[in-house]
C-alpha cells in the first residue's frame, strides 16, 4: 500500500446561521494516499468545497473549525503558522478552481502569472519563460509560445483551465485539490481535462483530490470515490463497486440522477 | 482596423484605453494644454525674459508692452518695442506712454539674468528679450515693476508641482492604507476608517489653515512649499483610502484572489498585484480630478499670505495683488494668474472625464443608454 499523505480526522466546520449553527461539515474522515485520484462526490451544499478550502486553511472567515484535525504529511495544519501555511500552499498542495474565467487575474499576462508562482516556490530564478512553455506543453497546450504573452480574456475557457492547471503544477506539488474543475466546460472539454488529470497523475506522481457533483465523470478516472452527504462521508471505495453496488441510499440517488 | 487580430501582439487593457482616449479630442486638447503648462513650468527660466525677483520700480504697474512690426517709417520689419516714459497723474499714479524715439528690437536667445537650467546647468540665455535699457512686459508688470509673464511661469512651478506632489503622496498613502483596510477587514478596518472620518470631518480649508497656523509663520518659501505638500497629503489621503477600501472589500472576494492565496502568495503581494491594480482606472481618474483641488488649495493659502512668500511666485500669491478693486480696475492684467488657474483646473477636470470614459467604457455606454 502507498503512504497516506493527507488525513482528515473527524473534521467539523460550522457556520453561524439564523438559528444556532449550520453544521456544514460534521465529522468528516478522509485520507488521500500518494499518487491516487480520490473523488469527493456530493450534491450542492454538502460541504465538499469548504473541505477543500479548509485543507489549505482558506476557509471563509465566518467559518469556525469546531473540531477535528487535518494532517498533511504528519503535520497538523491547524497548528502551523500562517507563514508555514504559505509555504505549503502552491508548493505542496495547490488548487484548481471551478471558474477558469475568473480565477486568473485579468490585468496580467498568463506568462507573468505562472512566473509569479515559479518565482515564489521554485529554484528557478530566471528564464521563467522556458519553464512556463514546458509547463504548458505538459498540460496539453500546443501553441504555448503564442499564448504566453496573452491576457486571460484572449483565451478560451478550456485553454484557461489548462493554464490554471499549469499554474497549479508549476511548483511540482504533491497534491492538487481540483474543485469542480470541469463543471463550467462543455462535455468534450470535460473529457479532455479529466484525461489530462489522469495523465499528470501518472507522469508527475501526483495525488489529486477531485471534488465534483457528477459521479459519472469520476467512474473512469478515480482510484477511489468518497460520497459526502450532509458533511459526512457516507460511502467510500472503488468507483466501479460503488456504482454497480451502492449501499447508501444517498449514493443510490446520486447514481440514479445521472443514470449511469 | 485590421482583421488579423489573432496575429497581432497582445493588447493590454491599458493600450486599449489609450486608443479610446485618442478618439476623445476634447480630452486630448486638455492633455496638450496640461503638457504645455508643465513644459512652461520646467523651462520657466528660459522662456521668461527676467528672473522672478528682477524688479524695476520705475515700471510699477507698467501695462503690457505692445510689440510693433511696422517701423515709424512705415516699413514692415522685425518686431520691436518702443521705450516707455512715465509721468504721474493727479492721483500719483504712473501713466505710461510709448516713447517713439527709442526703438528696441525684440531679440531672441539673448543673454539676461543668470539661472540654472533644469536646476543645475548654469545658463543665462533667454528665449527673448530686449536691450537692458528697455524692459519688455508681455503681460504687464506688478506693483514692484516685475514682469508678470516671467512670474506667471515661475509661479506655475509651485502651483503645478504642488498639485502633482500632493496627489502623488496622498494617493500613495490612500492606496496602501485603503487596500490594507479593505483586504483585512475587521478591527484594522474599523480603526483605519474611524481615523479617516476624523480627518474628513473637519472642513478641508479650515484644517489646512489650522495646520499651517501650527507652524511658525516665518518659514522660507522652500519650507512652506514642503509644509503645504505635507499638509495636503495629510488631508487628502483619507477620502482616497475610503474609496479604495470599499473597492478592495469587493475585490478581495474575486476568485483570482482566492486562487492567489491558494498558491501561497503573501498578503502584501496580493494587495499590490491582485487588488490595487484593479482600482487603477478609478485612481487615475480621481488623481486627475483632485489635482485642481490641490492647486486651488495652494492658491487659497498663498492668496491670504499663508503660503508661498514674496518674492517667490505662485499663482496664488500673484493673485493676492489683485485683491483690491482699484488694482483690478486700473491694472486688469494682474488677474492673469487667475486665468491660468482657471485653465488648469478646467483642463484637469475635462481630462479626468475623458480618462474615465477611456478607462471604463462600460460606464460610458451605460451613460449613453440613460440619456
Amino acid at each position: 500500500m502507498s503512504r497516506d499523505i493527507l488525513q482528515i480526522e473527524n473534521l467539523r466546520i460550522y457556520f453561524p446561521a439564523e438559528s444556532g449553527t449550520n453544521r456544514v461539515v460534521d465529522g468528516l474522515n478522509l485520507t488521500v494516499s500518494e499518487s491516487e485520484i480520490l473523488a469527493l462526490v456530493g450534491g450542492s451544499g454538502c460541504g465538499k468545497t469548504i473541505t477543500g478550502l479548509t485543507i489549505l486553511r482558506l476557509q471563509p472567515p465566518q467559518a469556525t473549525i469546531a473540531g477535528g484535525k487535518i494532517f498533511w504529511q504528519g503535520k497538523d495544519i491547524f497548528e502551523l503558522s500562517e507563514n508555514q501555511m504559505r509555504t505549503i500552499r502552491g508548493k505542496e498542495i495547490s488548487m484548481v478552481f471551478q471558474e477558469p474565467l475568473t480565477s486568473l487575474n485579468p490585468l496580467f499576462t498568463i506568462g507573468f502569472q505562472i512566473a509569479e508562482v515559479l518565482k515564489l516556490h521554485t529554484e528557478i530564478k530566471q528564464n521563467y519563460k522556458s519553464r512556463t512553455i514546458e509547463l504548458f506543453r505538459q498540460v496539453g497546450i500546443s501553441q504555448a509560445e503564442k499564448i504566453i504573452d496573452d491576457y486571460p480574456h484572449q483565451l478560451s475557457g478550456g485553454l484557461r483551465q489548462r493554464v490554471m492547471i499549469a499554474q497549479a503544477i508549476a511548483a511540482s506539488p504533491k497534491l492538487i485539490i481540483a474543485d469542480e474543475p470541469t463543471s463550467n466546460l462543455d462535455v468534450t472539454l470535460q473529457a479532455q481535462i479529466l484525461e489530462l488529470f489522469k495523465e499528470l497523475k501518472q507522469r508527475l506522481n501526483l495525488s489529486i483530490l477531485l471534488i465534483t457533483h457528477d459521479i459519472a465523470v469520476v467512474s473512469e478516472l478515480a482510484d477511489r470515490v468518497a460520497i459526502i452527504h450532509d458533511g459526512k462521508i457516507v460511502e467510500e471505495g472503488n468507483p466501479k463497486n460503488i456504482i454497480s453496488n451502492p449501499t447508501d441510499s444517498y449514493t443510490k440517488k446520486l447514481i440514479e440522477a445521472v443514470g449511469v | 482596423m485590421n482583421n488579423n487580430i489573432g496575429i497581432n501582439k497582445s493588447k493590454s487593457e491599458f493600450w486599449l484605453s489609450i486608443q479610446r482616449l485618442k478618439k476623445n479630442s476634447l480630452a486630448l486638447i486638455c492633455l496638450w494644454i496640461i503638457v504645455l503648462l508643465y513644459l512652461g513650468a520646467i523651462f520657466a527660466d528660459f522662456i521668461s525674459p527676467y528672473s522672478y525677483d528682477n524688479e524695476a520700480r520705475d515700471y510699477s504697474y507698467a501695462p503690457p508692452t505692445k510689440i510693433h512690426f511696422i517701423s515709424p517709417s512705415g516699413k514692415l520689419g522685425c518686431p520691436f518695442i518702443y521705450g516707455m516714459s512715465s509721468s504721474f497723474d493727479e492721483y500719483k499714479r504712473r501713466i505710461y506712454s510709448e516713447d517713439k524715439k527709442e526703438i528696441y528690437p525684440l531679440k531672441f536667445f539673448v543673454r539676461g539674468d543668470k539661472y540654472r537650467f533644469l536646476g543645475f546647468i548654469p545658463a543665462s540665455i533667454h528665449l527673448f528679450g530686449v536691450d537692458s535699457k528697455a524692459r519688455i512686459f508681455l503681460w504687464g508688470a506688478d506693483y514692484r515693476g516685475r514682469d508678470l509673464f516671467s512670474r506667471v511661469f515661475y509661479g506655475s512651478r509651485v502651483s503645478l508641482s504642488i498639485g502633482f506632489l500632493g496627489v502623488l503622496i496622498s494617493f500613495f498613502i490612500g492606496l496602501i492604507v485603503g487596500g490594507i483596510s479593505g483586504y483585512y477587514g475587521g478591527k484594522i478596518d474599523n480603526l483605519i476608517m474611524r481615523a479617516c472620518e476624523m480627518i474628513m470631518m473637519i472642513p478641508g480649508f479650515y484644517l489646512m489653515l489650522a495646520l499651517r497656523a501650527a507652524f511658525p509663520p516665518n518659514l522660507n518659501s522652500l519650507q512652506v512649499y514642503i509644509l503645504i505638500v505635507l499638509i495636503f497629503s495629510f488631508i487628502g489621503w483619507a477620502g482616497m483610502a475610503r474609496v479604495i477600501r470599499g473597492m478592495s472589500i469587493s475585490l478581495r472576494e474575486r476568485e483570482y484572489v482566492l486562487a492567489a492565496k491558494s498558491l501561497g502568495i503573501s498578503d502584501l503581494k496580493i494587495i499590490l498585484r491582485h487588488i490595487l491594480p484593479h482600482t487603477m482606472s478609478y485612481t487615475i481618474v480621481a488623481a486627475s480630478m483632485s489635482i485642481p483641488g490641490f492647486i486651488l488649495g495652494e492658491s487659497g493659502l498663498s492668496l491670504i499670505g499663508l503660503g508661498i512668500q514674496d518674492p517667490h511666485a505662485s499663482w496664488g500669491n500673484l493673485l493676492s495683488e489683485a485683491m483690491g478693486i482699484m488694482q483690478i480696475k486700473f491694472y486688469p492684467w494682474i488677474l492673469l494668474p487667475g486665468l491660468f488657474i482657471f485653465i488648469t483646473v478646467i483642463a484637469f477636470n475635462v481630462l479626468g472625464d475623458g480618462l474615465r470614459d477611456a478607462l471604463d467604457p462600460m460606464l460610458k455606454e451605460e451613460g449613453l443608454k440613460n440619456e
